[in-house]
């Protein structure tokens, strides 16, 4: 198993690579000029020209970017072009945001997401299932945005439980962060208990289940310990992929909360061409998508130990008496 | 207390979905005695499944529904006892043996727990070490080595699953074992090597056992007792010699043995029974094998058959007794 981590990591250099010379290229040969949008409109020639220099743009692409992969892997990621501040500042600002925002989201969408979808499975066509069902249709179809903004008035504006502004720095209170995660997890939950639900029902179905209750097991037994764990890995897979675009910042949830988190980071960056910090919030972004990914998958096998014998070379078989 | 077991006495199963009703079992009677071997006969929908799942009330809810009738094991009656009654007697007092080895054992579960589990449910002693060790016994029970107990389903062959799921079964060594077609997904030298088995330690524990199968060489093999079932009736019931010596049989009996291949005769091809089952979700009034018997009498289709009882040998069909002289 550790070997096969070990590989996968290595594995991961190469594509995080890959990404960081495919979106290089595409900065750097889209229209739009990054000293016009540093120095403004008015700007004379030399000025121009000298910010050119300084930024290195009249070098050959392939320059540049061996230039940049360079600082990189001497640990340093650049200054940004708009705020001339180290690009590795900038996300240790706006990082902390994000991770907390993507733990807060997933934990409550499983705390709350994970109940929801057993309870509809094993009581299926009862009245908490169509609840439920009809619950989740909601969330699914409602924009996140007017969400955000109908939780800010009521709970916010109305009721004044929970602050309506971010904090520009530090990390807020936990009040701060009630609504913006509730929020973001809304329509991932919905997901999450659709999937939990279906996945579950098919499980109860088995034969191994009916095995488990000629057994003489409770219910709750069947469903917690015979059911429960069969029906995980969709749910594993879900989480990974939602906590993973996470990291890549909740955008809409952030910009309606005023959290400055990486994606709020990552879309300014673009916006004003600031390559450097592009560049520093995509690698950190495809790092933790691969890094995610491996955990599902290391889950994955942890949960299934079918999918363990792929990893692990096979003990030796033992003779069956036969 | 008395010598029978289990006694079935006009049981009605219906499973109800939202096409149709389906009458899966129709007024079954049945009685067994302590540590015999009941084969039960019948092809594929005619009920045995059902029969048998009935036993442990593990009809699918709120679809299958026990709708008369009465289940007495060791005269206590089932069909009334309570949810954590039933669960009690499951696997303790009667076990039960699915049909597919591959999907019946969870594959999350290492085997040993598996079978641990069913003991931890039903032993009064919990302590971990006595269960450990009894866990070792089934094993060699069922002839598998202690040291394949920490190992997953996806690890054993075919053959050697069926064993982990009869560990299971016989765990708590219970009174009555319904088997629903052990043998029916090994292959055969696997399945005389199971069936052998079963054979041996249901003497050894002197478990009664109800042998679901359509393989009438394996009932020849292991039972006491045939009961031959056709659209959730019992159709013919008697000792293992009535069944295949004896000279009288329902039509259906014979048309069943007139399925299987015999090396002794020359012909070039099985002799099926002509037609099908009939409609489950309609009611039928009189024998249900009617439309496909070349014997059938009008009365026949006008009410159920009675009883012909000789000795341990019963048939039901008007070709024989009250029946016969009737028409005549």
């Amino acid at each position: 198993m550790l070997k096969y981590i070990v590989k996968r990591l290595l594995i991961l250099i190469p594509i995080v690579f890959g990404i960081s010379f495919i979106v290089f290229a595409i900065l750097s040969f889209t229209p739009g000029d990054p000293v016009m949008n540093i120095l403004g409109n008015g700007a004379d020639a030399q000025a121009y020209e000298a910010k050119r220099e300084e930024l290195g743009l009249n070098d050959p692409f392939l320059t540049r970017y061996f230039n940049y992969i360079k600082g990189v892997l001497t640990g340093d990621l650049g200054q940004s072009w708009n705020y001339n501040t180290p690009v590795s500042a900038e996300l240790a600002r706006t990082i902390p945001k994000t991770l907390m925002m993507a733990v807060l989201s997933v934990g409550l969408m499983l705390l709350l997401g994970l109940p929801i979808g057993i309870i509809s499975a094993v009581k299926q066509y009862s009245i908490w299932d169509n609840l439920s069902t009809a619950a989740m249709l909601i969330l699914t179809s409602m924009p996140l945005f007017w969400l955000g903004l109908m939780l800010l008035q009521k709970f916010a504006l109305d009721l004044k439980w929970f602050p309506a502004t971010f904090p520009t720095d530090g990390m807020g209170t936990w009040k701060h962060w009630v609504l913006p995660a509730v929020t973001c997890m809304a329509s991932m939950m919905a997901s999450l208990v659709r999937t939990t639900r279906s996945t579950m029902l098919e499980v109860i179905r088995s034969d191994y289940i009916r095995t488990a209750r000629a057994k003489g097991a409770t219910e709750k037994r069947v469903v917690m310990k015979h059911a429960l764990r069969n029906a995980l890995l969709p749910v594993v897979t879900l989480v990974g992929l939602n906590f993973g675009l996470l990291m890549g910042g909740a955008l809409v949830t952030e910009t309606v909360f005023g959290i400055y988190g990486v994606g709020y980071l990552l879309v300014n960056a673009v916006k004003s061409r600031d390559v450097p910090l592009v560049m520093g919030s995509i690698l950190f972004v495809a790092t933790c998508i691969g890094v995610v990914n491996l955990l599902v998958d290391v889950l994955y096998a942890y949960i299934d130990p079918r999918l363990r014998s792929q990893y692990v070379t096979p003990k030796k078989i033992k003779g069956e008496e036969e | 207390m008395s010598e029978k077991l289990l006694e079935i006495e006009d049981l009605h199963v219906r499973y109800r979905t939202d096409e149709a009703e389906v009458y899966a079992v129709n007024g079954l009677s049945l009685s067994m005695n302590k540590g015999e071997t009941l084969g039960l006969v019948g092809e594929t929908g005619a009920g045995k499944t059902t029969t048998a799942l009935s036993i442990l009330k593990l009809l699918p809810s709120k679809v299958g529904e026990i709708t008369k009738g009465s289940i007495k094991l060791d005269g206590k009656e089932l069909t009334k006892a309570s949810e954590p009654e039933m669960r009690r007697i499951r696997g303790a007092d009667i076990s039960m043996i699915f049909q597919d080895p591959m999907t019946s054992l969870n594959p999350v579960i290492r085997i040993g727990d598996q079978i641990a589990e069913v003991l931890e449910l039903h032993s009064k002693d919990t302590n971990r070490a006595h269960i450990d060790k009894r866990v070792d016994e089934i094993l060699k029970l069922v002839g598998i080595s202690k040291d394949r107990k920490s190992d997953f389903p996806h690890q054993f062959s075919g053959g050697m699953k069926q064993r982990v799921v009869i560990a299971i079964g016989l765990a708590c060594e219970p009174r009555l074992l319904l088997a629903d077609e052990p043998t029916t997904a090994l292959d055969v030298t696997i399945q005389a090597q199971v069936l052998e088995m079963m054979k041996e330690l249901k003497e050894k524990l002197n478990t009664a056992m109800i042998l679901i199968t359509h393989d009438l060489g394996v009932v020849a093999q292991t039972c006491d007792r045939v009961a031959i079932m056709y659209a959730g009736r019992i159709i013919e019931i008697g000792a293992i010699k009535d069944i295949f010596e004896g000279e009288n049989h329902h039509p259906y009996t014979v048309g069943l043995f007139g399925s299987i291949p015999d090396l002794t005769k020359e012909t070039n091809r099985l002799s099926p029974i002509p037609g099908m089952m009939p409609d489950p979700t309609k009611k039928i009034p009189g024998c249900a094998f009617a439309d496909r018997c070349k014997y059938c009498m009008d009365r026949c289709r006008e009410e159920e058959p009675e009883e012909y009882v000789v000795g341990t040998h019963m048939i039901r069909c008007n070709r024989f007794g009250a029946g016969k002289e009737a028409e005549a």
